[in-house]
């Protein structure tokens, strides 16, 4: 599954033209978040860690299902000394998105530092579906479908946030509906 | 800037005049000029509140719902309680600021576990509409159909008895309940700065839209971040109602929902 999330993290850091990205999976086991991918700075100290679920931003959102948009995090002196603990890189705005299925959030994504006007939450709601998609489609079959080339490819797609949208969730629909017919 | 779901409608250059409901009574004047929101009971179904934060300045109430996650049942209990994350905290911060006399009451649905939490948003609700909560902040939504019927008969529950329930719409683009019903007051944020800025969309699901983009909000620890999502912008329109009902006691939903419409940035006489 990672093979697959890794796509989806380089994907949204360059359209979110982002200091970095990342995917954190739920343990139900453990009641943790686990960094599963992560592309950009403070990306090989973050992937492998756990956090508890209930810990910070991205905690909020796997328990509560949803987005947020959060800045001057600097001013919180108990965030950035946890963050710069765990990857020695501080954020100054994080964007924060659940994986959700149905009720349940399978986990998180997370972007840190986007450029000013960028695309909005709907987007990363966008990727947050795809990363979705992926995870079930790991979880129910062990069927392969090249989900990755076509994340990739929306690289090359303009800044029309409307347009972008539009194409992340029709790549969604399409694998879904690929992996339903297999 | 960093735009939340649902709110386009509520882009500045986007925004659609509405007729309002012409009247020479139906002013912001008349609405909510000399109240505080003082006599109004608030609840704040979220993650808790942190009545210590400078921004709160205390909270009348509170009591946290935990569902059991292996048998389900719902346990209730009051008293004091932390914050788990801060987003509490920013909604309670923000009803502060627009009705500082209005009573606040934390309602805690989200735990420091994982399970159930849309029972725990029903439970949380349950509990509002049975303590006699004037107006009910409802930053949390679910997309579970599952919960679709209950959620649906408190709504109307609470519209019956007089509660007015303020809904924000999901983050981003997906159906999330009790947000979409036509009982609740549902809010996305627009691109306003002023507190009191409310705006109209004549074309729903969501029907208001309030301050909610880059807002400084209270946060855990003591701290003010910048935050954006149609939470922020549905406690500006939740403190909005506080101050309301504060001058107006006993005004149903319907006609909260025909003040607001009637003095909306967007309505043709402003």
């Amino acid at each position: 599954v990672d093979d697959l999330l890794g796509p989806i993290v380089r994907s949204a850091r360059a359209v979110f033209d982002s200091a970095a990205c990342s995917i954190a999976l739920l343990d139900h086991s453990s009641d943790e978040l686990i960094f599963r991918v992560a592309d950009g700075a403070g990306a090989d100290a973050i992937v492998g860690r756990r956090i508890a679920s209930n810990a910070g931003l991205a905690g909020w959102a796997v328990t509560s299902g949803q987005a947020l948009s959060v800045s001057d995090l600097r001013t919180d002196p108990r965030f950035a000394r946890d963050i710069a603990a765990e990857t020695g890189y501080i954020p100054s705005t994080i964007l924060v998105a659940p994986l959700l299925s149905e009720d349940d959030a399978l986990g998180v994504i997370q972007v840190l530092d986007p450029a000013p006007g960028g695309p909005g939450l709907a987007v990363l709601g966008g990727f947050a579906a795809q990363a979705t998609a992926v995870v079930l489609t790991a979880r129910s079959t062990a069927a392969g479908l090249d989900l990755g080339a076509d994340l990739l490819a929306l690289q090359r797609i303009g800044p029309d946030e409307a347009e972008l949208a539009r194409a992340v969730l029709a790549a969604v629909r399409t694998y879904v509906e690929a992996v339903r017919a297999r | 800037m960093t735009r939340p779901a649902w709110s386009d409608p509520f882009e500045r250059a986007a925004l659609t005049p509405v007729n309002p409901l012409v009247s020479e009574t139906l002013t912001r004047e008349w609405a909510w000029d000399g109240a505080d929101g003082a006599g109004v009971r608030v609840a704040i179904v979220d993650s808790g509140i942190d009545g210590d934060h400078p921004a709160v300045n205390g909270v009348t109430g509170a009591v946290a719902i935990d569902v059991d996650r292996d048998t389900g049942a719902v346990e209730v209990t009051e008293g004091p309680h932390a914050d788990l994350f801060g987003h509490g905290t920013a909604c309670a911060g923000i009803v502060r600021r627009v009705a500082p006399a209005a009573e606040l009451y934390s309602v805690r649905v989200l735990g420091p576990t994982l399970k159930g939490t849309g029972a725990a948003l029903i439970a949380g609700l349950r509990w509002a509409i049975d303590n006699d909560m004037h107006v009910v902040n409802l930053s949390l939504s679910t997309r579970s159909r599952d919960h679709f019927a209950a959620l649906h008969e408190l709504a109307d529950d609470a519209y019956f008895r007089g509660t007015v329930l303020v809904s924000a719409v999901n983050n981003v683009l997906t159906d999330s309940y009790p947000s979409l019903y036509s009982s609740v007051v549902s809010v996305a944020a627009s691109d306003e700065t002023d507190p009191f800025s409310i705006a109209y969309n004549p074309a729903p699901p969501v029907e208001f839209g309030a301050p909610g983009i880059d807002v400084d909000v209270a946060w855990s620890g003591g701290a003010t971040v910048r935050s954006t999502g149609n939470s922020f912008a549905a406690a500006h329109v939740t403190g909005l109602v506080a101050r309301l009902l504060s001058k107006h006691p006993g005004l149903v939903p319907f006609q909260v929902k025909t003040v607001l419409h009637a003095i909306a940035d967007n309505a043709r006489h402003q």
